[in-house]
C-alpha cells in the first residue's frame, strides 16, 4: 500500500517535467512563429514601418486613418457578408455529408475519400477551374442552364452573385475537413442512445434532433469555429478568381492587408487591419461560444 | 530523472553536436570557395518557361567562363504579383541581388530605400550609347535606377481572318474609325476589339492608352493632384464604356483576366486587341493567326504604351561588384542584341538600330516605338492603379457615370498624394 502512494507520487511529479518536453517542439515552434508574429504585428501597427531606416512611432495613427478609410469598410463588409454565407453553407453541407457516409455500408471509403479529396487540391488548381465552371460565356454553369432553356448568369460579374458563387466552390474544396471531424463525433456517440430512442418511439428526425445534434454540440462548436476564422480569412480564392471585383464587391479584409503590405509597401497600415481582423475574429469565437457551448 | 529522460538527453545532445560539427563544415567549405554568388530574378520575356530558362541560363554560362570567380543565379518568377515576392524576399534578407524592373515600379522601391543608383555602375561610354528617351524613362530625381536591356510596344493587333470574314479591308488609325468599323464586326458575330478591365490588368495596358490619346494624364504636372478626372479623362472613359455598352467588347472582358491564350482575341472571338505586347504578338503568329500589327489609336494625339525593361541593382546585395560585372555583360550590345533578337523585344541601343528590318510583323511593329509611351512615373503610380481599377470597372458595369468614377478616385488619389504613403 505505502509503495503504492510512493510510486503514484513519483510518477505524477515526474510526469510534468516529461511531458512538457513532448511538447516543448511545438510550443517552440507556436512562440516562434505564431505568437512572436502576433505581437511584433500588434507593435508594427504602431508604426509608419519604412525597409532601411527611418521607420518612426505613430501610436495610434493606422487606426485612425483606418477607421475614416471608405475601403476598409468596403472589406469589413464583404468579409463579414461572405463568413454569413460561407459559414451557414459549409456547416450544413458538412453535417448532411456527415450523416450520408456514417452508415458502414460496403465502399463507403471511397465516398469518404472523393469527398476529403478537394481539401489535399491546390486552391490555386481548384480556382482555375471553378473560374472556367462559372465563366460568364463559355462556362460550364452557362452551359447547363442553356440546356434547360435559362439564360446565363454572371456568376464572378455581378455584385450580388460574387460572394455567393466564391462561398460555394470554399465549400465545395473544403468541406471533407469539417465533415470528418463531424463523422467522427457522431461515431462516438453510443449507439444504445439511439437505440433507446427507438424504443421510446422517436423517429429518425426526432433521433437527429434530440440525440445526435446535442451530444455533438462540442464537435459543432469546434467545427464552427474553425469555419469561421477559415472564412473571414479567405484570401486565395478571391485572388485567383476575381482579383477583388467587380469593383471591390469581394475585396475581403485579407486582400486589403495584402495589398497594403505587398503592394503599397504600407506595413504598418496593414498590420494594423491584421490587429481589427484578429479582434473580430476573437469576439466572433466567444459571441459562438455563448451560444453553442454554455447552455 | 527517468532512464528514459537519460537516453533522451543523451542521444539528444549528441545529435546537437554532430550537426553543429556538420554545419561548421559546411560554412569552411564555403568559405574555401569564395566564389561570389549574384541572383537575379527576371519575369518570363517568352512565353515558355523552358525557353526563359535556356536564354538566361546559356547567358550565365558564358559569364562564368569569363569571371570563374562569380556564379550567376537566375530565377524566372511569374509576372503576377512580383512586387508582392520582391517585398517579401527584401524583408526576409533573401532578396536577389539584381531584378527585372519597369519604370513605373522604379519610385516605390526609391522611397523604400533599397535601390542603387547606376550612376557610376555604367561607364559614361555606356550611357553614351542608350537611346536618351530610354535613359530618360528609367531615370527618377535625377538618378538612373535601371540599365535597360528592352523596349516593348504596344500596338494594336488585329486578326486580318476576321477582318475579311466582316468585309474590312484595313485596321482603323482614329477612335472615330474604330466606332464606324465595330458594328461590322458585331454583324458577323464578334467582337470588334477586346479590353480587359478586370482588376489584375495594368491600367498600362488598358485605360491610359486612351487617356493619353486623348491628350489627358494620369497626375497632374507637379504630380501632386490627380489629373485623369479632367474633360479628357471623362472623354476617354465614357469611349471606352460606349464600346461595351454597344456590344463591341465581350461582356466577360469587363471582370475577367483570361488566361494565356484564352483571351477573346486568342480564341478569335474578337477581331482586334489593343494590349498585347511583342511576346504576345509573335506567339499568336507561331500559333498560326493569321495577324497584323498597326499603329496605336488616335484621337487627339497618337499614343501607346511601351515600355523599357532592365536591370536594377539592390543595395542589399552582398555582391555588388560582381552583380555590376554581371550587368555590363547583360547590357554589352553583343548579349543585348542577341536577347532582343530571341525574345522578340527592341534595342535600347545606338549601336544596334534596328533589329527586324526584314521581319514582317515585328517590322511593322518596330516602326510603331516612335508612338509609345513608357508608364507614368510617380511614387503612387503603381497604388493609383489600384485605386482607380475598381471606379473604371464600376463605370463599365454601368454603376456609376464616368465622370463621377473619375472624380470619385480623384478625391481618393488626391487623399492619398496628400497623406504621402
Amino acid at each position: 500500500m505505502a509503495r503504492d502512494t510512493q510510486r503514484l507520487r513519483r510518477t505524477s511529479l515526474e510526469r510534468p517535467v516529461v511531458g512538457y518536453f513532448f511538447i516543448l517542439p511545438m510550443l517552440l515552434m507556436f512562440v516562434v512563429f505564431r505568437f512572436g508574429p502576433f505581437l511584433a504585428s500588434l507593435g508594427l501597427s504602431l508604426f509608419d514601418y519604412r525597409f532601411l531606416g527611418g521607420t518612426s512611432f505613430v501610436g495610434l495613427e493606422n487606426y485612425r486613418r483606418l477607421f475614416n478609410d471608405a475601403i476598409f469598410w468596403t472589406s469589413l463588409r464583404v468579409t463579414v457578408t461572405y463568413s454569413l454565407i460561407a459559414v451557414p453553407l459549409g456547416l450544413a453541407v458538412a453535417m448532411s455529408l456527415a450523416l450520408l457516409v456514417k452508415e458502414p455500408i460496403r465502399g463507403i471509403g471511397l465516398f469518404r475519400s472523393t469527398y476529403f479529396l478537394p481539401v489535399v487540391t491546390s486552391m490555386v488548381m481548384a480556382g482555375v477551374i471553378w473560374k472556367w465552371v462559372y465563366s460568364i460565356d463559355d462556362g460550364l454553369l452557362n452551359g447547363l442552364l442553356s440546356l434547360v432553356g435559362l439564360p446565363p448568369q454572371p456568376w464572378l460579374q455581378s455584385e450580388k452573385l460574387v460572394l455567393p458563387s466564391l462561398a460555394v466552390m470554399a465549400v465545395w474544396k473544403d468541406v471533407g475537413y469539417p465533415m470528418l471531424i463531424l463523422l467522427a463525433g457522431i461515431q462516438a456517440i453510443p449507439e444504445s442512445y439511439h437505440e433507446a430512442a427507438v424504443i421510446d418511439g422517436a423517429n429518425a428526425w426526432q433521433r437527429f434532433w434530440r440525440v445526435t445534434l446535442p451530444l455533438l454540440r462540442p464537435v459543432l462548436f469546434f467545427v464552427l469555429v474553425i469555419q469561421t476564422i477559415g472564412s473571414f480569412q479567405v484570401f486565395d480564392a478571391v485572388y485567383v478568381m476575381t482579383g477583388g471585383g467587380p469593383v471591390r464587391a469581394s475585396y475581403t479584409l485579407v486582400y486589403n492587408v495584402y495589398d497594403n503590405a505587398f503592394k503599397y509597401f504600407n506595413f504598418g497600415y496593414a498590420a494594423a487591419i491584421t490587429v481589427v481582423l484578429f479582434l473580430l475574429v476573437f469576439a466572433v469565437s466567444l459571441i459562438q461560444r455563448r451560444l453553442v457551448r454554455d447552455q | 530523472m527517468s532512464r528514459f529522460t537519460n537516453a533522451l538527453w543523451k542521444t539528444g545532445s549528441r545529435a546537437i553536436c554532430l550537426s553543429l560539427l556538420i554545419s561548421l563544415l559546411v560554412l569552411a567549405g564555403q568559405a574555401a570557395a569564395a566564389r561570389s554568388t549574384v541572383t537575379m530574378w527576371v519575369f518570363p520575356l517568352l512565353v515558355n518557361q523552358s525557353d526563359n530558362e535556356a536564354l538566361w541560363g546559356g547567358l550565365a554560362q558564358r559569364f562564368e567562363k569569363q569571371n570563374p570567380d562569380i556564379d550567376i543565379q537566375v530565377e524566372v518568377l511569374p509576372w503576377a504579383g512580383r512586387d508582392a515576392k520582391l517585398t517579401a524576399a527584401l524583408l526576409g534578407g533573401q532578396g536577389p541581388d539584381v531584378t527585372y524592373l519597369i519604370p513605373d515600379q522604379i519610385p516605390q522601391y526609391v522611397n523604400l530605400g533599397v535601390l542603387e543608383p547606376l550612376d557610376d555602375v555604367l561607364t559614361p561610354a555606356e550611357k553614351e550609347d542608350y537611346w536618351p528617351l530610354a535613359l530618360k524613362s528609367v531615370t527618377y530625381q535625377g538618378k538612373l535606377y535601371v540599365a535597360p536591356i528592352l523596349q516593348s510596344a504596344v500596338p494594336i493587333a488585329y486578326n486580318k481572318k476576321l477582318f475579311k470574314a466582316a468585309g474590312v479591308s484595313k485596321p482603323p488609325t482614329t477612335w472615330q474609325e474604330l466606332l464606324d468599323i465595330a458594328p461590322k464586326f458585331k454583324e458577323a458575330g464578334l467582337y470588334a476589339t477586346d479590353y480587359t478591365a478586370a482588376l489584375e490588368q495594368t491600367l498600362n495596358m488598358s485605360f491610359y492608352p486612351f487617356l493619353w490619346q486623348a491628350e489627358g494624364s494620369v497626375f497632374s504636372q507637379d504630380g501632386t493632384k490627380a489629373a485623369f478626372n479632367s474633360p479628357e479623362g471623362v472623354r476617354a472613359l465614357t469611349y471606352i464604356v460606349d464600346l461595351f455598352k454597344k456590344g463591341y467588347v465581350s461582356p466577360a472582358s469587363a471582370t475577367q483576366m483570361p488566361q494565356a491564350f484564352a483571351s477573346p482575341f486568342a480564341r478569335e472571338k474578337a477581331a482586334m486587341d489593343l494590349a498585347v505586347d511583342n511576346q504576345t504578338v509573335r506567339a499568336l503568329a507561331q500559333r498560326g493567326m493569321e495577324l497584323g500589327v498597326a499603329p496605336p489609336l488616335k484621337d487627339k494625339g497618337r499614343v501607346g504604351y511601351g515600355t523599357i525593361g532592365g536591370l536594377a541593382l539592390f543595395k542589399t546585395s552582398k555582391s555588388r561588384e560582381a552583380a555590376a560585372k554581371w550587368i555590363h555583360f547583360v547590357t554589352s550590345p553583343e548579349v543585348l542584341k542577341e536577347i532582343d533578337l530571341r525574345t522578340g523585344y527592341f534595342a535600347p541601343k545606338k549601336s544596334i538600330g534596328k533589329l527586324y528590318k526584314d521581319d514582317p510583323l515585328l517590322g511593322d511593329l518596330e516602326d510603331t516605338i516612335q508612338y509609345m509611351r513608357a508608364g507614368e512615373v510617380h511614387p503612387q503610380s503603381r497604388r493609383v492603379m489600384g485605386i482607380l481599377g475598381p471606379e473604371i470597372q464600376a463605370a463599365i458595369l454601368g454603376k456609376k457615370t464616368p465622370e463621377q468614377a473619375l472624380n470619385d478616385a480623384a478625391a481618393q488619389v488626391d487623399e492619398l498624394i496628400a497623406r504621402g504613403k
